[in-house]
């Protein structure tokens, strides 16, 4: 994968990438609960899938009884049984975790 | 979350269902705008119920146009509507305001004075003996005397009260007090006695320090026999009193027996009952029934007492007593002969041990029965014990 000029930078100078390259930080607790800081936007909310928009990719979030706890201007809190966290690139290329 | 909870049930919140195509975009532009919302529930058909700030509530209409939603308020919460809706309510106010009042009012009188003591007659002198000093209920506290003089009161209104002092915890005066130590007999010489036995027995041991001795170890004696004699006779005939002094002690029997039934009645409550309820008010009762009459052939009594407190000690003066009669029926229940023979020995030790004397040493104990039919054995207790059992009886010349 080809490193883009921001990322060299924040490897040079050891700036946090997530400030530094404007990248989603996110943080699972478990299955249960999972928070992504510097999202774009909402583009889907259901019980079963919720997608979040970042700089470039998409976070596609899957499981049951998905619930925004909370949503704020940096963050958004989603709880409930997660199964599958995926980074969908906008030209729908996936890279699962 | 509970102080989250509180946080948003002070500041005042909106419930309502948002419904239409662009609902995520409605929430990102709220988060976008920093308009509180929270609570966002689950989406379902008819949208997305969710909860937002009241402060915040009249910024979402230019998002609503934006987002081409509908909204639909479903319910108001929080501290700012209920004060909205009690300012209609003004008897409601007053109530409250009366209640508080009556509260702040009422916690400045004595309502429950506590005695600890197990002893009734001196916890009746020391009640006395705080009512002279102004200490009874409904007194109002800032009138008090102050605690030394109280303290002095009591002193000089008590028999046998060394020091005392009167605590005051919320609307209950709680007195703590020492009782003196009584002071030994003394022996007064100069009246003449003789030492008698105060029940049967054979003599063990004699510590004889003043006077004559009449009996020797192994003598068996009876009841008012004469041990030691205040009266020595001389050599020239004649003879001196003196105050005898002396411990006998001596190998006493004790035997006591009854009847025991090889079963035990349990006590099944039948689920009827009936309730007397009294209404305490300050140091008044009210009865709300006119007599206490029970239909029930046995029962069993529980007593409740409920007083409307502040914290642990501010009794405010308004209190309910129940009195419960709960129905019961007997119902027989076999016991082996040891668990028997066991309530029968305790039950015997209980009534031996009421007439012993200080001091008394357990030597030897034996227990026997017999039966008398398949229900009932009758129990022979014999317990041997050292007693003193010298009495002093004073003599005229």
């Amino acid at each position: 994968m080809k490193k883009g000029i921001r990322e060299k930078i924040a490897e040079m100078t050891e700036i946090p990438k997530d400030f530094m390259m404007n990248m989603p930080r996110v943080t699972i607790l478990g299955n249960r609960e999972i928070c992504v800081d510097n999202y774009k936007g909402l583009l889907e909310y259901s019980q079963e899938v919720i997608r979040l928009a970042t700089t470039n990719k998409i976070i596609v979030i899957r499981g049951e009884e998905l619930l925004i706890t909370r949503i704020v201007e940096e963050a958004v809190f989603i709880g409930g049984n997660i199964s599958l966290v995926e980074f969908v690139s906008k030209n729908r290329r996936n890279e699962q975790i | 979350m509970f102080f989250n909870k509180l946080f948003h049930f002070v500041k005042g919140y909106v419930i309502i269902n948002v419904s239409g195509l662009n609902i995520e975009r409605f929430l990102y532009m709220c988060a976008k705008r920093s308009i509180g919302i929270f609570n966002i529930g689950k989406r379902i058909d008819k949208g997305v119920n969710i909860c937002i700030n009241l402060s915040d509530f009249k910024k979402i209409r230019p998002v609503v146009y934006k987002s081409k939603v509908r909204i639909c308020i479903l319910k108001k919460c929080g501290l700012p509507f209920f004060i909205n809706k009690a300012k209609k309510r003004r008897a409601l106010i007053v109530g409250m305001l009366v209640l508080s009042v009556l509260c702040f009012v009422s916690s400045e009188f004595i309502w429950s004075i506590e005695v600890n003591s197990e002893d009734e007659t001196v916890t009746k002198e020391l009640l006395e003996a705080i009512d002279i000093a102004g200490v009874k209920i409904g007194a109002y506290k800032p009138m008090l005397p102050d605690g030394e003089k109280i303290k002095s009161i009591i002193m000089n209104n008590t028999d046998n009260i060394v020091w005392a002092w009167v605590y005051i915890k919320g609307t209950k005066a709680c007195v703590n007090f020492k009782e003196g130590i009584p002071a030994p007999d003394v022996v007064d010489w100069s009246v003449p006695c003789d030492i008698v036995a105060m029940r049967d027995g054979i003599i063990k041991e004699i510590v004889e320090k003043n006077g004559e001795a009449r009996v020797e170890v192994g003598d068996t004696v009876q009841k008012g026999e004469l041990l030691i004699a205040g009266t020595l006779s001389m050599p020239d005939s004649t003879y001196k009193t003196v105050h005898s002094i002396g411990d006998i002690y001596a190998r006493v029997w004790h035997e006591k027996s009854g009847e025991y039934k090889l079963h035990i009645n349990n006590d099944i409550k039948t689920g009827k009952k009936k309730d007397f309820i009294t209404l305490k008010l300050f140091s008044k009762c009210f009865d709300f029934f006119v007599s206490e009459n029970v239909d029930f052939k046995e029962y069993s009594i529980d007593e409740r007492l409920s007083e409307l407190k502040l914290g642990k000690d501010n009794f405010l003066g308004v209190g309910f007593y129940r009195k419960t009669y709960n129905e019961i029926e007997k119902e027989k229940v076999k016991i082996s002969l040891e668990e028997t023979l066991r309530i029968a020995q305790n039950d015997l030790e209980m009534r031996i041990s009421k007439e012993l004397m200080p001091g008394s040493v357990l030597s030897d104990k034996k227990i026997v029965y017999e039966q008398i039919d398949d229900e009932t054995i009758k129990v022979t207790m014999t317990m041997e014990f050292i007693e003193q059992i010298g009495k002093k009886v004073p003599f005229n010349l």
